[in-house]
């Protein structure tokens, strides 16, 4: 064993490092710094900012109401909190256990969100329209997370929280425009909201990197 | 006077003295191409390899946390980017006689035959338990850290590096005697 363990660490340096290398990463240094706070803050801002934004629309246009607003806010504001806080621990370099404290929450308020919409009233639309907005609504959050993550090395954690973060967009606007019931919230708004989340794991991981730090 | 800490030389280095780079890079370089040589057992690939890692390092050097051990970031850097491009070129580490020649792997050790041995061994290791073999038992990072650079926990590491050495001492037991 004393033999194997000299052998070892013996291991421990290669050969020099090439002129070329080195060269090339010093011309690295003429760049530009990019800090990860701001990134983290402009996801965060798109993610909440569209929330927002989704929601007036909805109230200018009649698909929906002060009243269907004023009874979903206790919904509504946990779901933009889930938004801004997962955003940014997606993107921050600590916070590991953050990350799955995250995901524990998101259960906890996906099941919140069926367990107090009740039976809901039937619309006139077609249910698959609440899949299709939530998708459309969070495909342009989910394009700016995506070039965020590639600045850090690939995490399915990440990626996982960075998806489900900025789902919360489509998630929002079903809370804010959709009447339906309990059983058309866990098919309709919740599955669509987990793809989003698992497209962001599986489109992350096979993303090329700007960045393989942590 | 004794020379500056990894720790310090990142922490000027953040605060824009770049010969605290040099001095990091000077220092730190053959360890990680060391690293990833036996990662990735092919000489080119290590090189790009090296210029990748401590690319990320000068791009991500934000996200360093100051005060923070800086050799097992670096290596997590390495870590990530060996990894990935494992997984990207689709890289079989197989167990191969002519493949030994190009390894990448230059050590300052005496015996050719030996080092065969230990290279062959190495390439026969899953993928986690030589990086943390490697890690543990070459580079002498603590389970602590070494855990810390992958985002697993201690006894993970420490259960990969056992197996991974229980696994080299079994296919190098003829060199014991």
């Amino acid at each position: 064993m004393a033999k194997l363990d000299a052998l070892l660490s013996q291991q421990a340096i290669g050969s020099p490092p090439s002129h070329d290398t080195f060269a090339k990463v010093k011309a690295e240094l003429t760049q530009p710094r990019r800090s990860w706070k701001r990134d983290a803050r402009v996801l965060m801002a798109t993610t909440v900012t569209m929330s927002l934004a989704l929601t007036v629309v909805l109230l200018l246009t009649g698909n929906s109401s002060l009243e269907l607003l004023t009874a979903r806010l206790p919904s509504v504001l946990p779901l933009m909190s889930l938004g801004a806080f997962g955003t940014w621990y997606a993107i921050a370099p600590q916070g590991r256990s953050s990350r799955y404290r995250f995901v524990f929450v998101f259960c906890v308020v996906a099941l919140g969100l069926v367990a107090t919409r009740g039976e809901g009233f039937v619309s006139t639309q077609p249910e698959w329209v609440c899949t299709v907005s939530h998708l459309a609504l969070g495909t342009g959050p989910l394009v700016l997370a995506l070039l965020t993550l590639r600045r850090s090395a690939s995490n399915g954690w990440r990626a996982l929280v960075a998806g489900l973060s900025v789902g919360t967009v489509g998630a929002v606007a079903g809370e804010v425009g959709c009447t339906q019931g309990w059983s058309h919230v866990l098919m309709f708004h919740l599955t669509p909201w987990l793809a989003v989340g698992l497209l962001a794991v599986f489109v992350s991981r096979r993303m090329p990197r700007w960045s393989f730090a942590p | 006077m004794g020379s500056p800490t990894d720790e310090f030389l990142m922490e000027r280095f953040c605060n824009g003295d770049e010969s605290a780079f040099d001095a990091l890079f000077t220092r730190l370089a053959p360890q990680v191409k060391g690293f990833l040589a036996h990662m990735v057992r092919d000489r080119t690939l290590a090189e790009d390899l090296l210029q990748t890692t401590f690319m990320s390092l000068v791009r991500s050097r934000d996200r360093y946390q100051p005060g923070a051990t800086v050799a097992p970031w670096v290596f997590s850097i390495a870590a990530n980017a060996a990894r990935d491009a494992l997984r990207h070129r689709n890289l079989r580490v197989e167990v191969s006689t002519t493949a030994q020649a190009d390894s990448g792997i230059e050590t300052p050790m005496g015996d050719p035959g030996l080092r065969t041995a230990l290279e062959k061994a190495f390439a026969a290791l899953p993928e986690a338990q030589r990086e943390a073999v490697l890690l543990h038992k070459v580079q002498g990072l603590t389970f602590e850290q070494i855990a810390e650079a992958l985002e697993t926990t201690p006894t993970a590491v420490r259960i990969r590096a056992h197996r991974g050495y229980e696994r080299l001492r079994a296919m190098l037991a003829h060199l014991e005697s």
